[in-house]
């Protein structure tokens, strides 16, 4: 039997056909209904459907079933049991049994549609937990964070440095109870005072810097 | 007219994982002030025998926390394992207690300033560029605010710097540092004071300790015992000590292949106009034989090292090398004024 395989491209109604497809699905129409729709020849000219033919009776042709086994003489049933045997062992593939008029390939449209719909609903599950998760790490999260300071330097514009919020204040207690003695020793200074010396002729020229020195401030007398 | 005592402001301040160190001038010396940064906690009915040895502690409500090298003896005859503020060289997260013990450490050591807000240099890793999803931030941050909690305004330098400016003065401020700390190694390459490069390596004395511990089935408190106590690397002697040598060796050819990678990085930006002297310094450093241990092994990677290294040489005073660093920068500050 001849028919017309319906390909949906974009969502179009068929009216003379009573048809409403989404893309992607699939229906066939037998030949005479197809040729006899204007709506159908219009909209496959537009590019929303694609029809093609298709024969669909060789697809849908049950199996015949075995001839009795009557009548035969003892050498014939002999070889007829043979190949009945061999032919148990390994049954050839049965094709899928399909009830008359199931349209196999609009199932598989359909199943994968289900599919297609319950795999998107996990996703979305699995998206909105995931974000849930997230949300609540970054509530927990310190609000500010401190600036990165490079080359020695300390920041001094308050404008510019997020405050450390999440460092407690009270770091050095002063209540705290105990007792420490500390390891201190003595050495010369000589090395010291060379590289103080060195340094201060290497940087001899450069600009005075102004916090956070104080006057009156190093060596008094 | 007598003459009066004349203070020199300006403190330097090494943060270490393994030890903390302050460093002042008195006179015409430099006076050190040394706590090693770890603790302990006991059950408050100890306090009694603390007190009666000595034993440096602090109380809190249902534990005392002993400090210092106290900590590491008493872990070793227990066979624990110390519990340490910081941990591979930054803040430890898992240490709830850190930051209370780092404030009455840093207090201590640092004493009280010689004027309102005097300047206190104060050491700070590099990023490790093995573990790069560290960062200092915080870690830099927590210092900042104890060192002004102390009464001190804080500057913060590289520990490798600091060396630079403590050991490389005869050279110009240039040279290669590396400062084999406990948590981690830190390297710096500078050129006439100007830092060309500077990284550290998760690295450092607590890994051969722990290693060393993993493969003869001790704890890492008695192989740092051992450690201390004296061991040659050119000559190891027993398990323990074959053992330290291994990791040791391990340590000083990473941290060779870490420079060679990282100088790759940033040779096409500056160019060393003469050999520099490679400066090793650190407690890690302080190992019978390590100055020779580390020669034979840069001598074998020298020929592919893209920096030409004039020596190699030890910090005269590695323990508190960058603790004196920190303090010429402090005193910087001041000279640039007058």
């Amino acid at each position: 039997m001849k028919e017309a395989r319906i390909e949906c491209v974009t969502t179009t109604p068929i009216p003379d056909l009573g048809l409403r497809l989404a893309p992607g699905e699939v229906t066939f129409l037998p030949e005479q209904v197809a040729l006899r729709s204007k709506h159908l020849w219009k909209i496959a000219r537009a590019g929303a459907v694609k029809v093609r033919w298709v024969e669909r009776y060789k697809e849908m042709r049950p199996k015949s079933p075995p001839a009795p086994f009557v009548n035969l003489s003892r050498t014939r049933k002999k070889a007829a049991r043979m190949t009945d045997s061999t032919e148990s062992e390994a049954p050839p593939p049965q094709p899928p049994k399909t009830e008359p008029g199931v349209d196999v390939e609009a199932l598989v449209a359909r199943v994968r549609e289900e599919t297609r719909q319950e795999m998107q609903t996990q996703i979305d599950e699995l998206k909105q937990a995931l974000l849930h998760g997230v949300g609540e790490i970054v509530r927990d999260l310190p609000a500010g964070q401190p600036v990165v300071v490079e080359g020695g330097q300390t920041p001094t514009d308050s404008t510019s440095k997020p405050e450390a919020t999440f460092i407690p204040d009270d770091l050095v207690k002063k209540g705290t109870k105990g007792r420490v003695q500390v390891e201190a020793a003595e050495s010369e200074g000589g090395d010291l005072d060379d590289a103080t010396a060195a340094l201060a002729a290497l940087r001899g020229k450069k600009k005075k810097k102004a916090a956070p020195k104080k006057k009156g401030s190093g060596r008094k007398s | 007219m007598t003459e009066k005592s004349v203070p020199i402001l300006g403190v330097g301040l090494d943060i270490g994982t393994g030890n903390i160190v302050s460093a002042r001038r008195s006179g015409k010396g430099v006076e050190t002030r040394r706590m090693r940064d770890v603790f302990l906690d006991l059950p408050p009915n100890a306090k009694r025998m603390l007190k009666l040895s000595g034993t440096n502690f602090i109380e809190r409500d249902d534990e005392l926390l002993i400090l210092g090298d106290a900590a590491l003896e008493t872990a070793n005859i227990f066979g624990s394992e110390a519990r340490r503020p910081l941990s591979v060289g930054i803040i430890s997260a898992s240490e709830v207690d850190s930051l209370e013990v780092l404030g009455f450490l840093l207090k201590n050591v640092l004493g009280e300033p010689q004027e309102e807000n005097e300047v206190c240099c104060f050491s700070v890793p590099a990023v490790p560029v093995d573990e790069p999803n560290r960062d200092i931030v915080y870690h830099q941050g927590v210092f900042e605010k104890i060192v002004t909690q102390c009464g001190y305004t804080p500057l913060a330098s590289n520990e490798a710097m600091a060396i630079i400016y403590a050991e490389t003065a005869k050279e110009g401020f240039s040279g290669l540092a590396i400062s084999w700390g406990a948590g981690m190694s830190n390297v710096a390459l500078a050129i006439n004071t100007i830092e060309g490069m500077t990284f550290s390596v998760a690295r450092g004395g607590d890994y051969i300790d722990n290693g060393a511990a993993r493969s003869v089935g001790s704890t890492a408190a008695r192989i740092c015992a051992i450690k201390e106590k004296g061991i040659d690397l050119m000559n190891p002697e027993g398990r323990e000590q074959e053992a330290l040598a291994f990791y040791y060796k391990d340590l000083v050819r990473h941290v060779l292949d870490e420079i060679a990678k990282e100088f790759k990085k940033v040779q096409g930006r500056f160019e060393l106009p003469r050999a520099i002297p490679l400066v090793v310094s650190g407690g890690t450093s302080l190992a019978g034989g390590f100055v020779e241990f580390f020669q034979e092994e840069f001598e074998k990677k020298r020929k592919r090292f893209p920096i030409e290294i004039s020596e190699i040489r030890q910090a005269k005073d590695p323990l508190n090398a960058v603790a004196h660093g920190t303090l010429i920068q402090a005193m910087q500050e001041y000279s640039d004024d007058e």
